[in-house]
């Protein structure tokens, strides 16, 4: 667009539609990755300095080997960490009205569960992080996710820690089992700061 | 329908046992959403009322319901559920490690209409070695006009807090 100085209402409306015209709280796309036939996705520039507050989405995940699911981890100084820095816990939910079940684990090298392995079922769900570029704040999200398990919706909700205080620089999602591959949109926002 | 956040407010404190968000419900939206985070001096609850346009904290009357589900990194569940009390538990947790939450607030400014409030949350303690989180909803039952609202410490005080509240456009 020319330099006129001088901004229009449609002038605005286009940079607003290409996420030029800034305003806070605004929900801005860092990526989107659809992925085919993967193990695992990586977000590896997640502006970690720009936004205190992180949103993910995923839609139409599909682990076709179905008996896998999806975990998450984080990056740190570019390198994936695998050790025992997770705290998690969830609850699934199901439609049948049988009892919640507990998803949770302490100290663990991932997060989990994002997807119950429900063969060629889609999952779909949402993540806040937060804290993420903080390096003296642990690094916190909640999660909802619904998926199904065989014909009976699941949902499921709940958060993690990450029990470092380091500088997260990325986010990798990674089917459970290495031989598994899944399909799916992944989409990551930051929350511009005041 | 929705298309953005509009912010309308920040607030952070150090130190304090609360925090009052004023001034940040208005006619321009009926849907509102909170991002609260803190670091306290001990792990608890936190609890929230409402201010009505008069500028008074409510904090008689029983006229907070809530109904929260906690999820523990142990695979353990709580829950924490009042159907008449003087304050809101639920809008997150505070804790020594620290505490994540997302919340909305629907209708506030209507006076027709209670003020409803759901959140989810992540929170570390135990010198960050466990993790709670948890879900919540919530009904402030009196149609008045709400113009923002305070959160408190239930014990200690919240070494930093901050509060972010935007309208959903």
């Amino acid at each position: 667009m020319a330099n006129s100085g001088i901004f229009d209402v449609n002038d605005i409306r286009h940079l607003m539609d290409n996420q030029q015209w800034k305003n806070i709280g605004d929900l801005e796309l860092i990526q989107t990755q659809t992925v085919t036939n993967q193990n695992a996705v990586d977000f590896t520039d997640i502006k970690e300095n720009e936004y205190d507050v992180h949103f993910l989405t995923w839609t139409n995940v599909g682990d076709w080997s179905g008996t896998g699911s999806l975990k998450f981890r984080y990056f740190v100084d570019g390198t994936v960490i695998t050790s025992s820095s997770y705290d998690y816990g969830s609850v699934e939910n199901k439609a049948d009205g049988n009892t919640y079940t507990p998803q949770a684990s302490s100290a663990t090298s991932f997060y989990a569960p994002m997807m119950a392995s429900s063969g060629s079922d889609l999952t779909h769900g949402y993540i806040y992080f937060f804290g993420l570029g903080d390096a003296f704040k642990y690094s916190l999200h909640t999660i909802h996710t619904v998926d199904r398990d065989g014909n009976i919706l699941v949902f499921t909700n709940g958060g993690g820690a990450y029990l470092e205080k380091n500088v997260v620089d990325g986010i990798r999602f990674v089917e459970s089992q290495a031989a598994n591959h899944f399909d799916g949109v992944f989409s990551l926002y930051g929350i511009r700061n005041p | 329908m929705s298309t953005n956040l509009q912010f309308i407010k920040e607030v952070k404190g150090v130190n304090v046992s609360n925090l009052e968000v004023l001034n940040c419900f208005s006619a321009d939206y009926d849907i509102y959403k909170v991002i609260l985070q803190n670091i306290n001096g001990a792990n608890n609850d936190l609890y929230t009322r409402v201010i009505n346009n008069s500028g008074t904290e409510i904090s008689s009357g029983s006229k907070y319901h809530y109904a929260n589900h906690e999820i523990n990194d142990s695979g353990s569940f709580g829950a924490n559920k009042n159907a008449s009390f003087n304050e809101y538990r639920g809008m997150g947790y505070q804790s020594h490690s620290g505490s994540g939450t997302v919340a909305y607030f629907y209708n506030p400014y209507v006076s027709s209409s209670y003020t409803y409030i759901t959140s989810q949350t992540s929170s570390l303690y135990s010198s960050a070695t466990a993790m709670r989180a948890g879900k919540s909803m919530g009904v402030y039952k009196n149609e008045d006009i709400i113009t923002g609202f305070k959160i408190h410490a239930v014990s200690n005080v919240f070494y930093w807090i901050k509060v972010q509240v935007y309208g959903v456009e």
